[in-house]
């Protein structure tokens, strides 16, 4: 635990690590959790108060410069051969972060920082609505990072592409009419697929909020589209499936899963393996986490083919090391 | 059987089917009907043909693109443009009907399934890869794990990447265009012997001129123009469907090794699928990019279209120019139906250009104008020359008559459609000639066919004939009503005065006899519909006709030519043996010559030496004859020793050791001679030793002879014992020495004896 002050926190953009602040009679209050955003409202009001926090690290600064020069590297790489290897790279170093203690946040804050172009007012607008969905969003960017870089989408413009759309992908929640509700219809749309909808009727929630549910993919998609951000713009045609089954229930297209691309696939995955909740299974062991979501879910999306790419490479690398340890 | 199935009607165009195209048609309920009976009022859903090129004609008569209705062709079209641009979707020669694949891809056409990756689009392929591009110049190690995939199951790896490299290039220039967007997925896999390669990606806005225009079939300067074109030659079916919901294209190409569905055809499929389950909340994706639109049949010189709204009459050529004239131009007074069709003024608000193809673009140019209320009633008529009457039948007619006023189209190009055009009576004239040489039962059976559909054209004809002058009627109270309605507009009506309209309606009212009319005239359409087909399909089944005659005339004079080549090679073989003959008939006269020239005498002795040298050769032959036999005795004898070969070996491996031994003993040599030389040296230092003890003796006896004079006798006695053990001693000494010198000789000669007498033994 370090004491810092708020000029200290404030370098940080996003949180990489549980900030708290210490009562006169010694008990703790948790103001930040890692992976959150340092917002200019919560840095005027302690700066005028001049707390000294105690801070908590997740993420190891090493780590993130590690995985930040790997992208930076990536980047200027032409050829097939040099690009995979370097992806090979990336998911060798991923894989030390998700089975050892090393956090897979020190991955996202990396990924944060070499791929995000999403303006910080966006961010914070997000962030102001719903913490936790700020988070899951945060953590899900991260996640299509490491599933493209599985699935040979190696180039970094479309790797760029990818983390964009996942950290927008529930931003049409945001626009209009916020409620935790809402937000956790898609928590339940990805549990059990289907049951959105229906569990927003159960749960006696307003025509708006229902409203807002079955519409915030096609307000994420319009953002995007309006933003320009993206360097390969059909990319966003992805954000639209996000919640779509293997079986064609899902919504908005309602499309089977014959239909769904690849691509398409990242985005879906990364978002159904991080749930809105204030639980944090990406501190520990991110794989603990892959097997418990592929035993819950993945068998109704449509999204085998991909995440069983991703599986593949975290194997190789365990049995790699496991012959070096042998 | 799914609904779709059900619904699937096929005209069938293209004559008798294989008989598994047959069981596939009925295993499934699709029906398959012609154009005649009943079944010319069927909503068709597909149109079977075969061996046409041009496929204008059709989509004009059947609206294949207004109507949506599908071209299946059973062979492959020259044009595949002109056959894309008229609704064509299936190419599928029915060899490939022969294997399993066949009907699968029937199966995927008619019920228009597909998805995004092979296994989808093909569920019974097995699937073997994938990969996904995202630059399209970065594909160097995907392509080397998907050719040796494809090498590996047997496949040809050239054609594989010809056509991988070609398409992903034609993409390209696509996705530079803004119609493609990257990545592109790829997978790859195999069923039974057809290897399958399967490529997805999203587009929007994606014209059917942006496939069209990639089909060139010559190589230009513009690789974009041929792309399509090389990678749709480098498989043996190409199929490219299109997922209107989610804006994909999946291009599949398949390959087999069934060498007789290579060479005989390149299968191709355009579709469209269809979600087979879904809930949508929101409104599907409609537009569909492959539907042309005004827009784009400007673009497209060459398409021809004439619109559902215009009524176009289609008049076999046959017909008398007089009757024709009269019965359907229009009866007198021609001017007045002209101006009729004209419409009213303003006149340039609708007009409609037609086009023919590119290469007729400049001779056929034609104008239709009129108001657009009078688009509905508007009919074309087409004229016909008096030379062209006769003999030919065409689906429009091809004249050289002036255009008879507005209102009417022009066709002032001769043979503007000459494709669909058959000259009947010279199909007449080549049929006999197939008689002469013994016609075959399938000549006789088109010969029977033909006369059928001849009949058939002249009971049509006099149909028309009736119908033309029931028209005549019509069209004479039509000219009197529409009379009677331009004077009713002529005279200015106020709100005051209904009653003088009224009357002068009803006075015109009745004149008409309007329901017998208005049956009349539905029933003149519907005659007309059926003949304009029936028209067709006996141009479909002469031209059918007409290929098979062409066939079987190229095949006659191909025998023709084979027998004509093999007569003029007996000629010319014959030629040459004559005139070898010849010459030895020329040399036999000279020898006869000769001998009569040459005396009687030399002969003789000439016939002697002849004699002498035949008994030398006979003898000679004796002598080779028995070196022969006794060569193979000894061959014989060398088969009959099986061991030979052993003993060969035993004796090479006695030869390899002698040759060790040679080698040790000369090395043994070497140093026994060095020893040697050691020995001589100290033999001959043992001989100087000898000498010097000798003559150390002889002093010794000297001077034991002077003792024995001078001293006293004891010690003369001790010097005398002395010197003779001292004598002894040299004596024993040298014994040894010598023995040791005969010894060391002894050795040597030893040593020297086996490198004297080696080389004989060993060569043995």
């Amino acid at each position: 635990m370090i004491k810092l002050s708020v000029k200290d926190l404030a370098k940080r953009k996003i949180v990489d690590g549980h900030v708290y602040l210490s009562t006169k009679e010694g008990r703790k209050f948790y103001l930040l959790k890692p992976g959150m955003l340092l917002d200019e409202d919560f840095i005027k009001k302690h700066a005028q108060l001049n707390t000294i926090f105690d801070f908590d690290p997740v993420a190891i600064p090493e780590v993130i410069e590690s995985f930040t020069k790997l992208f930076k590297e990536l980047r200027y790489l032409q050829f097939e051969r040099d690009l995979r290897a370097q992806s090979l790279k990336i998911i060798g170093e991923f894989h030390e972060v998700h089975s050892s203690e090393r956090h897979f946040l020190s991955f996202a804050q990396s990924c944060f920082d070499s791929f995000n172009l999403i303006p910080h007012e966006t961010l914070r607008k997000m962030h102001s609505q719903d913490t936790q969905l700020f988070r899951k969003s945060f953590y899900s960017a991260a996640f299509s990072v490491a599933i493209a870089l599985s699935n040979d989408y190696f180039h970094f413009m479309m790797l760029r592409d990818f983390y964009n759309i996942s950290l927008t992908l529930d931003l049409g929640l945001c626009e209009t009419n916020y409620s935790y509700y809402v937000a956790q219809a898609c928590n339940q749309e990805n549990k059990l697929p289907g049951s959105g909808h229906y569990w927003l009727e159960q749960e006696k929630a307003s025509k708006q909020e229902i409203d807002v549910f079955l519409g915030h993919p096609k307000k994420s998609y319009e953002y995007l589209k309006r933003s320009n951000i993206l360097a390969f713009p059909e990319l966003a045609e992805a954000v639209l499936y996000q919640h779509e089954l293997s079986n064609g229930k899902g919504f908005p297209k309602g499309i089977p899963r014959s239909y769904v691309s690849g691509w398409e696939a990242v985005i879906m995955i990364a978002d159904s393996l991080v749930e809105i909740s204030d639980d944090f299974p990406f501190e520990t062991r991110v794989i603990d986490h892959l097997q418990y979501f592929q035993s819950s879910k993945l068998k109704e999306l449509p999204v085998g083919k991909v995440y069983f790419k991703l599986k593949e490479a975290l194997n190789y690398f365990e049995k790699l090391k496991e012959t070096e340890i042998g | 059987m799914t609904e779709m199935e059900n619904t699937t009607i096929i005209l069938n165009l293209a004559g008798v089917l294989s008989e598994d195209l047959s069981k596939y048609f009925a295993a499934k309920g699709i029906r398959v009907v012609g154009s005649l009976g009943e079944d010319a009022f069927l909503s068709w859903t597909h149109i079977l043909v075969k061996d046409l090129d041009n496929f204008d004609a059709i989509g004009d008569a059947y609206g294949t693109l207004e109507n949506n209705i599908k071209i299946i062709s059973l062979s492959q079209p020259r044009d595949l443009k002109n056959f894309m641009m008229n609704n064509g979707k299936l190419i599928l020669e029915e060899s490939w009907l022969t294997g399993a694949f066949g009907s699968f891809i029937l199966d995927k056409f008619f019920q228009e399934y597909g998805g995004v990756t092979l296994s989808d689009s093909y569920p019974k392929f097995r699937e073997n890869g994938s990969f996904n591009i995202t630059n399209p110049f970065n594909t160097s190690e995907y392509l080397d794990h998907l050719v040796f995939n494809a090498f590996e199951n047997g496949m040809s790896a050239l054609s594989i990447k010809t056509y991988f490299d070609h398409i992903l290039m034609y993409l390209t220039s696509l996705k530079n265009k803004g119609r493609v967007s990257f990545p592109i997925e790829v997978t790859y896999g195999t069923f039974s012997d057809v290897y399958g390669l399967q490529m997805h990606f999203y587009t929007e806005n994606l014209q059917i001129a942006d496939v069209t225009n990639s089909l060139t079939s010559s190589i230009t300067k513009t690789p974009e123009e041929y792309l399509l074109y090389v990678s749709l030659n480098s498989s043996d079916f190409f199929d490219f469907t299109y997922l209107p919901e989610v804006k994909k294209v999946v291009i599949t190409g398949l390959w087999t090794k069934d060498e007789k569905v290579k060479s005989e055809n390149k299968g191709m499929m355009f579709t469209h699928s269809v979600a087979s389950s879904s809930r949508q909340t929101t409104t599907p994706v409609t537009s569909a990019p492959f539907v042309l639109n005004e827009g784009e049949i400007d673009d497209l010189s060459d398409f021809v279209s004439t619109g559902g709204e215009l009524d176009v009459i289609i008049i076999p050529a046959a017909i008398e120019k007089e009757e024709f004239a009269t019965t359907v131009k229009g009866s007198a007074p021609e001017e007045k139906f002209a101006t009729t069709v004209k419409g009213s003024p303003p006149e340039e608000e609708f007009a409609t250009t037609v086009k023919g193809s590119q290469e007729e673009q400049n001779n056929l140019t034609t104008k239709v104008s009129g108001t657009r209320e009078d688009k509905d009633n508007f009919k074309v008529t087409l004229s016909s020359s008096k030379e062209e009457k006769k003999g030919n039948m065409t689906v429009r007619s091809l004249g050289t008559t002036e255009s008879k006023g507005p209102g009417m189209f022009d066709f002032s190009s001769k043979g503007a459609i000459k494709d669909v055009t058959t000259d009947t009576a010279s199909l007449k004239k080549t049929v006999p000639l197939f008689n002469v040489s013994g016609p075959s039962n399938r000549e006789k059976e088109l010969e029977k066919k033909l006369s059928e559909i001849v009949t058939q054209n002249d009971q049509l004809r006099s149909k028309l004939m009736t119908i033309s002058s029931e028209l005549k009627v019509q069209r004479e109270t039509q000219s009197k009503l529409n009379k009677v309605k331009e004077e009713a507009s002529k005279i200015t009506v106020s709100e005051n005065e209904p009653t003088k309209l009224d009357q002068i309606l009803r006075q015109g009212a009745n004149k008409v006899p309007t329901e017998r009319e208005a049956k009349m005239a539905e029933e003149f359409r519907q005659m007309e519909k059926m003949s304009r087909k029936i028209q067709l399909e006996a141009n479909q089944k002469e031209m059918q006709f007409g290929n098979e005659i062409e066939k079987l005339q190229r095949l006659t004079a191909l025998k023709e030519t084979m027998v004509e080549k093999t007569r003029e090679t007996y000629v010319k073989a014959l030629e040459k043996k004559d005139q070898e003959i010849a010459v030895m008939q020329l040399r036999l006269d000279q020898a006869n010559k000769h001998l009569i020239i040459s005396g009687a005498h030399s002969q003789e002795n000439q016939i002697v030496e002849l004699e002498k040298q035949a008994l030398n050769q006979s003898k000679m032959i004796e002598v080779y004859k028995t070196k022969i036999t006794q060569m193979s005795q000894m061959m014989e004898d060398k088969k009959g020793t099986e061991t030979s070969k052993e003993e060969t070996r035993k004796l090479q491996y006695i030869n390899e050791q002698m040759k060790m031994q040679v080698e040790t003993t000369k090395k043994e040599n070497a140093k026994l001679t060095e020893r040697l030389a050691v020995d001589v040296s100290q033999l001959m230092e043992l001989k100087q030793e000898k000498l010097k003890l000798s003559d150390a003796l002889k002093k010794a006896e000297q001077t034991a002879r002077l003792s024995q004079t001078s001293p006293s006798p004891q010690q003369g006695e001790k010097e005398e014992k002395r010197l003779q053990g001292k004598v002894q001693l040299l004596e024993t000494y040298l014994k040894e020495s010598n023995s040791r010198v005969k010894d060391l000789e002894l050795k040597l000669i030893n040593c020297r004896e086996p490198e004297l007498s080696g080389c004989g033994r060993w060569s043995e």
